[in-house]
């Protein structure tokens, strides 16, 4: 329950980064994939920003320890994440109704 | 004095954790915040925005921000290391291990310097690109057509062709843009069709100079027949001016007629050979003209005149909005590790450290300063950037609290904060380089 960043034996960091390094390659394949395979830029958006979210965790949890911190992690690290998402979610009509930018 | 007493007592937060680390958290929370607004105003730019720039429309290098994310992953590996070797009191492999890291987020500084400086060549600065060829752009682009060719080099033709071209008015609007990007290899057709012509310049230069060697060859035969021709004829008309005798004369009219019959043959010879001559050099002309032909269709990739490029101004300012606050985080941090790093060297008197600073960064800001009035406006920047955490190692050193096993909590909030900055930059690069 206590700051317990300390207490637990710490991970494997280079089979994380090297996770990480894999991650990073199959996300920069969808450059050269794209022409060859005719890849739609949906199915891309998804396979990067998939990717994306899976490194983003993969460093929060066990990089920045949040895997291994007591529950004081929710409180801080939710509510600005959850504004975060909301903000982009509030924003969603002006990215339908475009506006006149001249 | 129950007053004082109560001041004195250790205040509790509330939250089961170190007071430092608290504050980096709600720290990090307020640039979460941060980057989101960046992030999401840039979203409703770019979705509600109908033809956004490609990469390759704005010079933008995929296999580069690659390298620039594999870099920070590396730096984030190094600072988990150093922190956990710092814990188990290894302080010297700490040390190298917070050094492995200031060393990759100045090569990510670089690799974005290099990355500025392209956009600054081109011209994709916020407010400065050409978003349709309209009289304007064709203005602009003599302009820089003129300077091209007063500069002169390996561009020279090139331009000249397309000024040329744009007098005569058969380029215009459009098609001037177009002729342009062929140039600068953005088009796959041409670049395909240039792969053709350096291979057919390859085959033109090796012809060329077997010709050279044939028409060289052709031409000393040529000439030795033509004096051998020269020396028996003067042989025979010696032969009839001493006026010889008659029965002699007749020998020698029978011998010049056979000379003449020799003769008839060489002049035939002689002009088989001048015709054999002639033709290879007929053709060695025209292998020449090809070759220069197909030189002059040669894409040129630093080919530097403005793209037209439509909301090229509006993906401008995204772009450095986002990537420079992130790059000016990651100066923030490589300060941070260098002042480590000094804690960790030899202590120097406060004084002296801050002396030493001091003359450094002049020289530092000096140097950066004739960079940028050489031209390289942003490399000049990034280099001043990329050098000033190096010299706030020796205000490090002047540091009193000098590195111990108490720093492992130094190196793991610091650390949180570079993990942050790696994180912005693993949804920038599929953002501003994947994404079309």
């Amino acid at each position: 329950m206590n700051d317990t960043s300390h207490e637990h034996e710490h991970p494997n960091y280079l089979l994380i980064f090297f996770g990480l390094v894999i991650l990073t390659g199959l996300s920069f394949l969808t450059v050269p994939l794209r022409s060859d395979m005719g890849l739609s830029e949906g199915l891309i958006i998804c396979w990067v920003f998939g990717i994306a979210i899976c490194k983003a965790s993969l460093v929060a949890l066990w990089f920045m320890n949040l895997k291994f911190e007591g529950k004081w992690k929710y409180i801080l690290v939710i509510p600005p994440l959850f504004m975060s998402v909301f903000l982009v979610l509030a924003l969603v009509p002006d990215m339908i109704f475009p506006f006149s930018l001249k | 004095m129950a007053h004082a007493a109560e001041m004195e007592k250790p205040k509790h937060m509330g939250l089961p954790l170190s007071n430092g680390k608290l504050a980096l958290w709600l720290f990090l929370s307020t640039e979460i915040m941060f980057f989101a607004g960046l992030i999401g105003s840039y979203l409703v730019l770019r979705i509600s925005t109908g033809n956004w720039p490609k990469p390759d429309d704005v010079h933008l290098v995929e296999w580069i921000g690659a390298l620039n994310t594999f870099v920070l992953i590396c730096s984030s590996v190094t600072v988990v290391l150093a922190h956990s070797a710092a814990e188990r009191g290894q302080l010297e492999k700490a040390k190298q291990l917070v050094w492995a890291t200031l060393i990759l987020g100045t090569v990510f500084l670089l690799v974005k310097g290099f990355e500025y400086q392209a956009k600054f060549d081109h011209t994709i600065l916020p407010g400065r690109v050409h978003e349709s060829a309209d009289e304007d752009y064709t203005r602009h682009v003599i302009g820089e057509l003129t300077h091209i060719i007063e500069e002169g080099g390996d561009e020279k033709m090139l331009a000249e062709g397309v000024l040329a071209d744009i007098r005569s008015g058969s380029l215009v609007g459009d098609s001037i843009f177009e002729r342009i990007k062929g140039i600068q290899g953005a088009d796959p057709d041409l670049n395909k069709q240039a792969e053709e012509d350096n291979a057919q310049k390859l085959q033109l230069e090796k012809d060329i100079l077997k010709l050279e060697g044939e028409v060289l060859s052709a031409k000393q035969e040529l000439d030795f027949r033509k004096a051998d021709l020269q020396v028996s004829r003067s042989e025979h008309y010696m032969a009839l001016r001493d006026g010889q005798k008659e029965d002699q004369v007749r020998t020698r009219e029978e011998s010049a007629t056979t000379v003449a019959e020799g003769e008839g043959g060489e002049e035939k010879s002689v002009e088989s050979l001048q015709i054999e001559w002639e033709e290879k050099v007929k053709e060695l002309a025209a292998k020449k003209q090809a070759l220069v032909e197909v030189s002059h269709q040669k894409v040129k990739k630093d080919f530097h005149v403005s793209p037209v490029i439509p909301n090229g101004n509006l993906w401008a300012s995204t772009y450095f909005i986002m990537t420079g606050f992130h790059a000016l985080h990651v100066v923030g941090g490589l300060v941070m590790w260098a002042l480590l790093i000094g804690l960790a060297s030899p202590q120097l008197p406060r004084f002296v450290s801050m002396g030493i600073f001091a003359v450094l960064l002049a020289a530092a800001v000096a140097g950066g300063w004739s960079l940028m009035s050489a031209g390289s406006i942003v490399l000049g920047g990034f280099a001043v950037a990329a050098v000033v955490p190096f010299i706030c190692i020796v205000i490090g050193m002047g540091g009193s609290n000098r590195f111990s096993v108490e720093h492992a909590g130094h190196i793991e909030l610091m650390g949180l904060y570079w993990h942050f900055v790696d994180l912005v930059w693993i949804f920038l690069f599929p953002l501003l380089y994947l994404v079309q």
